[in-house]
C-alpha cells in the first residue's frame, strides 16, 4: 500500500456477534438451546482490510450501525476479531467514551491515577505527566475534590486530558472531540495537532466530513460492516457526501451532513493562535473595482489579506460561503485546491478567483481562515465576518442558492443526439478568465 | 497462559489502583470512616457473646476442646469465622466486580482478571484487622500466645484459594446469571459443611453413606483454614505440617485451575458483561 511503516494493519478482519435475544443469560435456556443449536449470527464486520501508516491521521466514516465503533473496539483490543488479524505497533490509548472509569467518591487526582492505569500506563509516566494533565483539564482547586461534584464539562475535560497526556503511540478517538464547549474543543484539536506533530498515529471515528477532510490523510468508508471505499480522506469524504446526497434525494430525508452543527453557532467568532492573522477580505468585480457586491453570473475575485507574524511554511487558506440562514454553500480551501503557498512572512494577499458567480442573488456571509499545511491547526479563523451581496447579473435563476449555469434546449431541427452532444461538449469550453493577468495564486504584495 | 500472566503483571498499576479505589471508597462519606472495619468485627464478637454466651449459655463446655479456663464459644466461633468471611468476601464477592467494572471492559481494554485480583487484594486488610481484633480481645482476657505471630501466614493462602474459585465463579456468572443464585444455596450448604459452628471433634464417628463424616470434612479445604486459624488464635498452638500442606496445596490447585479456566474462556467476556 505504501512504503511507510505501518502502525496498524487489519487483515481480512470479520466480527460476528450472536444476537442478544438468542444468547441466553440463563442456564436452562442454554441447555435447551444446545439441543436446537440454532444461532442468529450478525456480522458486524466483514472482510475489512486496511493499513494505517505511522504518524498519519486516519478517518473512519459511515452511517450509524455501519461497524465504525465495532472496528474501533477491535483496534483497541476490547473485542477479538472472529476471523482475520489485527496487528498494532505501539502503545494504544483509546478514548471511546469520556470519563471512563471515574469513581465518583475519589478525588480528581486519585481518578487520574486510576484512569491512566486503566489505559495501561505505567505509574512513572503518570507521575511525570500529572501536572500537565491537571493544567490541561483546567479544573483548578477542584482537583482534590471528589469527582461526583464535578460538572459534566469538568469530567469531560479530565477524561480527555488523561487520554491524550499518557504518551500514546496510537490514539483512537470516537467522536469524543465533538463534546465540550467551544473553547475546550479548540484546545482538544490543538492538542491532537501537537500529538500528530510528535508522530502519534491517530484514528478518528467521526460523522463530521469537515473533520475528515481537514484533519485526515487517509480514510475508510464503512457500510454495513464492509469497506465501501478507502483512500485519500478528501476523496472519500467527497464520495461519501455524494452518496448521502443521492440517498437523501431518493428518500426525501432531511439528514445531518455533519457540518450542520458547526454552522449555526459562533457567527462573528474569531479563533486561532494568531501566528498568521486574516486582516481583511475584499472583492474585486469584473470591472476591476473593489466592491461589496458581486453580480450573478459574472467573475469575482476574493482577496484575503493576511499578516504572518512569523515565517510559516505552506499555510492553508480557506473560505466558507454561508447563506443568511447559516447553511454552508461551499467551502474552498487552498490545500484542497492543491496550491502550494510556500513560505509566508509579513503581509500578503491570496486570491480566490471565481470565473462565474454561481450564487443566486442574496446576502452571503463568508468565513475566512488560515490553517497549517495539514488543516489541523487554526492560526486564525473569522467566522462569518465578511458579507457578500450578490446582485442579479447575467444569470436568470433567482430561486435557490445556486445557479448551475445550465442552458435550456429543445431539439429544434436536429435530433436529440445533437443536443446531448452539444451538452457534453460544453465541459470542454474554456471559461474566460477576465482577471487572469492580475489574479495569481499567491500574492506576496507586502511580503518582505 | 504465560502471555496472559505477563500481561496482568504489566497492568499491576491498575490492580494496585483498583485495590486502592476499593479501600478508599469503601467507608467514604460515613461518619466513622475506616473505623467501621473495626466496629463490624467487634460487633460480631459482641453479638455472638450476647446470643451464645448470655442467652443460650453456650459458653461452658465446647466438646473436645480444652484451653485453660477460656471456654468462650463466641470467641471460638469468631476465631474460625474470620477465614470463612475472607473466603466469602473474596470468592463470592468477586462475582460483583463485573457489575461495577464490567461496563468499563466495553470501553477500554484491560485484562478482565485485574478487577477480580484487585477485589481479592482489597480484602486482605479487613481479614488482617479481624485477626488483630481477635488477638487483642484474647490478649486482654489474658490468653496471649506466641502462635499469634504465625496467624498472618494464613492470609496469603486463603486469598489465593478464594481467588482461584472467584475467577471461575465471576466468569461463569458473566455468561450465566444463574450462577450467583446457585451460589447462594451452595454457600449456605458449604457453611454448614465446614466446622465453623461446631468443632471437627464434635462429629465423632458419624457416617454419611458409609463414609466417615470427619473424612469428608477433612477433604473440604476450608476445614483446614478454619481449624488452622482457630488453633493459632484460640488454642494457642501451631497447626500441624499436614494442615499447612493441605492449605497450600488446595490454594495452588484452586488458583492454577481458576487461572487456566479464566484465561481460556475470558477472551470474549467484554461482549457479555
Amino acid at each position: 500500500m505504501s512504503d511507510g511503516k505501518m502502525a496498524i494493519r487489519a487483515d481480512d478482519v470479520s466480527k460476528r456477534f450472536r444476537l442478544a435475544h438468542n444468547r441466553s443469560e440463563y442456564l436452562k435456556e442454554a441447555i435447551k438451546r444446545a439441543e436446537r443449536t440454532e444461532f442468529t449470527d450478525f456480522w458486524a464486520l466483514k472482510n475489512v482490510s486496511f493499513e494505517v501508516e505511522e504518524g498519519s491521521m486516519f478517518g473512519i466514516i459511515g452511517h450509524n450501525g455501519s461497524g465504525k465503533s465495532t472496528l474501533l473496539r477491535l483496534l483497541s483490543n476490547i473485542y477479538r476479531p472472529t476471523t482475520g488479524k489485527i496487528s498494532t505497533k505501539g502503545r494504544i490509548s483509546a478514548l471511546l467514551e469520556l470519563g471512563t472509569g471515574f469513581h465518583p467518591q475519589l478525588s480528581g487526582r486519585e481518578n487520574i491515577y486510576l484512569n491512566a492505569s486503566i489505559l495501561g500506563i505505567p505509574q512513572k509516566v503518570i507521575a511525570r505527566r500529572i501536572d500537565d494533565i491537571i493544567a490541561f483539564a483546567d479544573i483548578g482547586e477542584f482537583i482534590d475534590s471528589p469527582v461526583k461534584i464535578y460538572s459534566s464539562g469538568m469530567k469531560v475535560r479530565l477524561g480527555f486530558s488523561v487520554a491524550v497526556h499518557v504518551e500514546p503511540e496510537i490514539l483512537l478517538l470516537d467522536e469524543v472531540v465533538a463534546v465540550g464547549d467551544e473553547r475546550f474543543k479548540r484546545r482538544c484539536f490543538e492538542h491532537i495537532y501537537e500529538l500528530r506533530r510528535q508522530g502519534v498515529t491517530i484514528v478518528l471515528v467521526t460523522h463530521s466530513l469537515g473533520q475528515v477532510q481537514s484533519l485526515c490523510d487517509q480514510a475508510i468508508w464503512m457500510e454495513r460492516g464492509e469497506v465501501r471505499e478507502q483512500g485519500h480522506a478528501i476523496d472519500i469524504a467527497r464520495s461519501y457526501l455524494q452518496q448521502v446526497n443521492i440517498t437523501e434525494a431518493e428518500a426525501g430525508f432531511d439528514g445531518d451532513l455533519g457540518d450542520a452543527d458547526l454552522i449555526l453557532e459562533g457567527r462573528g467568532e474569531r479563533r486561532g493562535t494568531g501566528e498568521i492573522t486574516i486582516e481583511h477580505v475584499s472583492f474585486v468585480n469584473a470591472h476591476k473595482a473593489v466592491t461589496p457586491f458581486a453580480n450573478s453570473g459574472r467573475p469575482l475575485v476574493v482577496r484575503i489579506h493576511y499578516k504572518a507574524h512569523q515565517p510559516i511554511k505552506n499555510p492553508s487558506f480557506a473560505l466558507r460561503f454561508h447563506t443568511d440562514s447559516g447553511t454552508m454553500v461551499t467551502a474552498p480551501n487552498s490545500r484542497r485546491g492543491r496550491i502550494n503557498t510556500g513560505m509566508v512572512d509579513g503581509e500578503g494577499t491570496i486570491f480566490y478567483k471565481i470565473p462565474r458567480m454561481h450564487l443566486t442573488p442574496g446576502t452571503y456571509h463568508l468565513t475566512a481562515g488560515v490553517y497549517d499545511e495539514n488543516n489541523l491547526h487554526i492560526f486564525d479563523q473569522r467566522e462569518r465576518e465578511f458579507e457578500l451581496r450578490v446582485q442579479p447579473g447575467s444569470a436568470n435563476d433567482g430561486e435557490g442558492y445556486l445557479d448551475l449555469g445550465g442552458q435550456w434546449a429543445m431539439p429544434t431541427g436536429g435530433s436529440e443526439e445533437d443536443v446531448i452532444e452539444q451538452g457534453a461538449a460544453m465541459g470542454a469550453e474554456r471559461v474566460d478568465g477576465v482577471l487572469d493577468d492580475r489574479a495569481t495564486a499567491v500574492g506576496h504584495d507586502g511580503a518582505a | 497462559m504465560l502471555t496472559a500472566t505477563d500481561e496482568l503483571w504489566g497492568y499491576r498499576a491498575l490492580v494496585q489502583n483498583l485495590t486502592n479505589r476499593q479501600l478508599k471508597s469503601q467507608y467514604k462519606e460515613s461518619l466513622f470512616g475506616n473505623l467501621w472495619s473495626m466496629i463490624n468485627p467487634a460487633a460480631t464478637i459482641g453479638v455472638y457473646s450476647l446470643v451464645f454466651g448470655v442467652l443460650l449459655k453456650f459458653g461452658r463446655n465446647i466438646p473436645g476442646i480444652q484451653y485453660g479456663d477460656l471456654q468462650s464459644f463466641p470467641l471460638y466461633l469468631f476465631c474460625g469465622i474470620i477465614m470463612w468471611s475472607a473466603f466469602n468476601r473474596v470468592a463470592i464477592g468477586a462475582m460483583g466486580t463485573f457489575t461495577t467494572t464490567g461496563s468499563l471492559l466495553k470501553k477500554v481494554y484491560f485484562p478482565p482478571a485485574a478487577p477480580i485480583l484487585a477485589h481479592a487484594l482489597a480484602q486482605v486488610k479487613q481479614t488482617m484487622l479481624e485477626g488483630l481484633i481477635a488477638m487483642i480481645v484474647l490478649s486482654a482476657l489474658g490468653y496471649f500466645s506466641w502462635s499469634f505471630v504465625l496467624w498472618p501466614l494464613l492470609i496469603p493462602p486463603i486469598v489465593i484459594f478464594s481467588l482461584g474459585l472467584g475467577l471461575m465463579l465471576t466468569l461463569a456468572n458473566a455468561y450465566y446469571k444463574d450462577v450467583s443464585y446457585l451460589m447462594n444455596i451452595i454457600t449456605m450448604l458449604l457453611f454448614y459443611c465446614t466446622p465453623i459452628l461446631y468443632s471437627l471433634e464434635r462429629i465423632g464417628d458419624a457416617e454419611i453413606f458409609g463414609v466417615k463424616a470427619t473424612t469428608l470434612l477433612l477433604l473440604n479445604p476450608l476445614t483446614h483454614f478454619v481449624a488452622g486459624s482457630r488453633e493459632m488464635l484460640y488454642l494457642g498452638m501451631a497447626p500441624s505440617v499436614t494442615r499447612w500442606v493441605a492449605i497450600w496445596f488446595s490454594s495452588f490447585l484452586s488458583l492454577a485451575l481458576g487461572w487456566v479456566v479464566f484465561v481460556r474462556y475470558s477472551k470474549d467476556v467484554s461482549e457479555v458483561v
